[in-house]
């Protein structure tokens, strides 16, 4: 499924698949390449299909390198498992994630 | 990103809990009202829950958690424990364990395992809607406590990950055990991203937790991740939870003020309280060292451990005898003071292999209580001796035996109801398995007290299958010992369990390659006990040394009762009777060069007749009930022997069960006492016949 994408200037990162342990040094370089690019990132989580600690890791570091760059970091899109982690962490605030994007 | 070792564990601990859930079940038949033996088998199949999700395993942890739902129903007293459930919870346990192998490895699900859980599901689901709804219940339970406020600080190591456990996995599982009031995820140890160890862990939690469990249990959900987290649990008060979320968190030095005090001094508790809390949490401890005082090992290394103290213990023997025909006092004291470590040494070593035999026995009461309901007799299970201990390897290879000598007992041994009401006996028959030590075997017993074997007809059947002449009058005793020959059943009708001929040859067969052996004991209309010797272990034994000529052979020293010199007329008895006067009794003998078939013909004048006759001793050995004497040339004394199996190609001798190496390196056989002891009574019924 497409996600919607709505007044996004850069195209988002999209990160399909999963998004764990196995996955975690790719996920990484992906991350690293967009912090690299200079402009807002836009995550596009909604065809994660697996997503861990290691997962949340990557995006609490994201979170907080952007923030010290002063770059905007947007979760335009996520998926279930990503959303019931989120929600378990009580992340859902820092990442300002949407209400209702799927 | 090694599974193993974890998955391992799991696999493990879920065995043993579920052995303990059905012992706890099967008691509970008995002693319906025991809070303790529901509550025990509510945390075996809570624990496994919380196992199985901590691994991600679906299947076990949907399926424990309607047992666990039921299993909570019957603690809030909102149901009874009826027959038809318990026999439910006791399916369920099965199937439990079934979906544990399929889960476990990449073996593919048994046929049927699916059908059978939406099946069971179904039945447990009738039970639980049968009550009040399963959510009423739920939400009246916190309400009986009101304090179940817990703060946990967890701080993982960076090696979760790659031990293939994921953080998110025990919150979710602490969040079946109580309301996660609020989480709050630390980042602060996370480096940069372009340092970042992607498989490392860097995360850590501050939860608060509204939870009626209690600490034990709380911190059994971190029971994987133990070595490589730090876990603070400390229960917490109310106003904890009204303090803002992020204080403790964003407050600096947090760490180093242990949070009793913090609460002290925000005037939140007494300290009395913090007190009380602290002497919690230090007994919390105690009864963790205690828990680590048991530790899990591979067999294979304890066995390799008892190889090389094999080995030890050989070359022991050489130095000891080296040592004396130097004749140098101060290298024989050395050699002592070394014989007897090594001797400490080996027999802890072959401790640590004895477990007890309580285990194997209680797998029983599910046999018998399932078989008597199949075949409609009304049977119960007695255990006695649980505690006696013998080697891991014989206890594995006791099983199949015992299954089949249970089985024979209940489904032949013990009569129908209404025969047992006819004869004046309990209609509830009794099976009972025993267990003791006896002159360095152990015994185990099975017997029950049905309607004994049937003498007249085995002597009729033995007779028609050419096992026994039709003229020879053997006594019951030996009739009895027939039922072990192979192809011989005496049941009329063949029955699903047993009666087919495969049973008892086969149980005498496991035993014998357990170098123990078999006797039955039946009285007609009382019972019938099956009593099994074995060896307490199959590696080392204590041996007596005996000399033939040349030849060394070693007797297990736990059957030597005493050894004596043979007088010139003993001599004279034992060769023209075969047996011997010892203290008033009849004792039979075997003289070992006739039974060797040693060659004499070269040796120097060995005529019992004549005065010039050979020095020879007697070693009076034991065996069970039977005693018999061994004659001998030498006897040289104790020494510690590791036993060598024979090989194939020497199976069929009679009279040797194994072989051992001696210190000066020559090889010596083992003697087979129990047959030695057999041909020497045969011996002597001829000898008495022929007198």
């Amino acid at each position: 499924m497409k996600a919607p994408r709505r007044k996004t200037r850069t195209p988002p990162l999209r990160l399909g698949g999963d998004l764990n342990i196995y996955t975690a040094a790719s996920v990484q370089q992906q991350l690293l390449g967009a912090l690299n690019g200079g402009h807002a990132i836009n995550l596009d989580l909604g065809e994660v299909s697996e997503f861990d600690s290691a997962g949340v890791q990557q995006l609490l570091v994201l979170k907080r390198e952007c923030d010290a760059l002063g770059r905007a970091l947007q979760i335009t899109a996520l998926s279930d498992c990503v959303r019931e982690v989120l929600t378990l962490l009580n992340l859902n605030d820092l990442f300002a994630v949407p209400a209702n994007a799927s | 990103m090694d599974l193993n070792p974890a998955l391992q564990t799991f696999i493990a601990e879920c065995g043993e809990l579920l052995e303990q859930m059905e012992q706890s079940l099967l008691q509970l038949e008995n002693d319906s009202g025991n809070r303790d033996l529901l509550d025990a088998v509510f945390r075996a199949a809570h624990t496994i829950k919380g196992s199985a999700g901590v691994f991600g395993f679906d299947s076990i942890v949907s399926f424990t958690h309607q047992v666990e739902t039921l299993l909570d129903r019957l603690r809030n007293g909102e149901l009874a424990l009826s027959e038809n459930l318990s026999a439910l919870l006791l399916r369920c346990g099965d199937h439990m364990a079934a979906l544990i192998g399929p889960a476990t490895s990449d073996a593919p699900a048994p046929a049927g395992l699916g059908e059978n859980d939406a099946a069971l599901s179904a039945e447990l689901a009738v039970f639980i809607d049968g009550g009040t709804p399963p959510a009423q219940a739920a939400a009246a339970a916190p309400a009986e406590h009101g304090n179940g406020y817990w703060h946990l600080s967890l701080r993982f190591g960076p090696e979760v990950l790659r031990n293939g456990m994921d953080p998110l996995s025990f919150l979710r599982y602490l969040s079946t055990l109580g309301e996660l009031v609020q989480i709050t995820t630390l980042g602060e140890r996370l480096p940069a991203l372009a340092e970042m160890d992607p498989e490392a862990c860097y995360l850590g939690f501050e939860i608060d937790l509204h939870s009626d469990a209690d600490r034990a249990s709380i911190d059994g959900v971190f029971d994987f991740v133990r070595d490589d987290c730090e876990i603070d649990i400390r229960p917490a008060v109310d106003a904890v939870t009204a303090l803002p979320a992020d204080e403790p968190v964003a407050e600096p030095g947090f760490n180093e003020l242990p949070l009793g005090e913090l609460l002290v001094a925000a005037g939140a508790v007494s300290q009395v309280a913090v007190d009380a809390a602290l002497h919690q949490q230090q007994a919390a401890r105690q009864q963790k060292t205690q828990d680590n005082r048991l530790i899990r090992v591979d067999a294979d290394k304890l066995d390799e451990l008892i190889t090389l103290v094999g080995e030890l213990v050989i070359a022991g023997s050489g130095i000891h005898a080296r040592a004396q025909q130097s004749g140098l006092v101060e290298i024989m004291e050395s050699a002592m003071t070394l014989a007897r470590l090594v001797e400490e040494v080996r027999d802890s070593a072959l401790g640590l292999r004895m477990v007890q035999i309580g285990p194997t026995f209680q797998r029983f009461q599910r046999v018998v209580r399932d078989v008597s309901r199949e075949i409609g007799k009304d049977i119960e299970l007695d255990i006695t001796g649980a505690d006696t201990e013998l080697d891991k390897s014989v206890v594995e290879r006791i099983g199949d035996p015992l299954m089949h000598l249970v089985r024979n007992a209940m489904d032949h041994g013990i009569e129908t109801s209404a025969a047992r009401r006819a004869c004046g006996k309990p209609e509830r028959a009794r099976v009972k398995l025993n267990a003791y030590h006896d002159s360095g075997s152990i015994v185990i017993e099975v017997s029950d007290d049905g309607a004994g074997l049937n003498t007249e007809k085995i002597r009729a059947k033995a007779i028609a299958r050419g096992l026994l002449s039709a003229t020879a009058t053997p006594s019951a005793q030996e009739i009895q010992q027939l039922i072990f020959e192979p192809g011989f059943s005496t049941a009329d009708a063949v029955s699903n369990l047993s009666g087919r001929g495969v049973g008892m040859d086969v149980v005498r067969r496991n035993i014998e390659t357990l170098r123990g052996t078999t006797e039955i004991d039946s009285t007609a209309g009382v019972g019938t006990t099956v009593r099994i010797r074995l060896p307490l272990t199959l590696a080392i034994i204590d041996g007596f040394l005996v000399g033939l000529g040349a030849a060394r052979y070693v007797l297990p020293l736990d059957v030597v009762v005493e050894c004596m010199e043979l007088s010139g007329a003993d001599q004279r008895a034992v060769s023209e009777r075969g047996f011997l006067n010892i203290r008033g009794e009849a004792l039979p003998v075997l003289r070992l060069r006739t039974a060797f078939d040693f060659d004499d013909t070269g040796s120097t004048a060995f005529d019992p007749g004549e005065t010039g006759r050979r020095r020879e001793n007697i070693v009076v050995v034991r065996f069970g009930a039977l005693k018999a004497g061994l004659v001998v040339d030498e006897l040289l004394g104790e020494l510690q022997t590791v036993i060598k199996p024979l090989g194939k190609l020497f199976s069929f001798l009679q009279g040797i069960s194994g072989s051992t190496i001696l210190g000066s390196g020559d090889v010596a056989l083992i003697l087979d006492v129990p047959g030695l002891i057999k041909r020497a009574e045969a011996h002597k019924a001829h000898g008495l016949s022929v007198a």
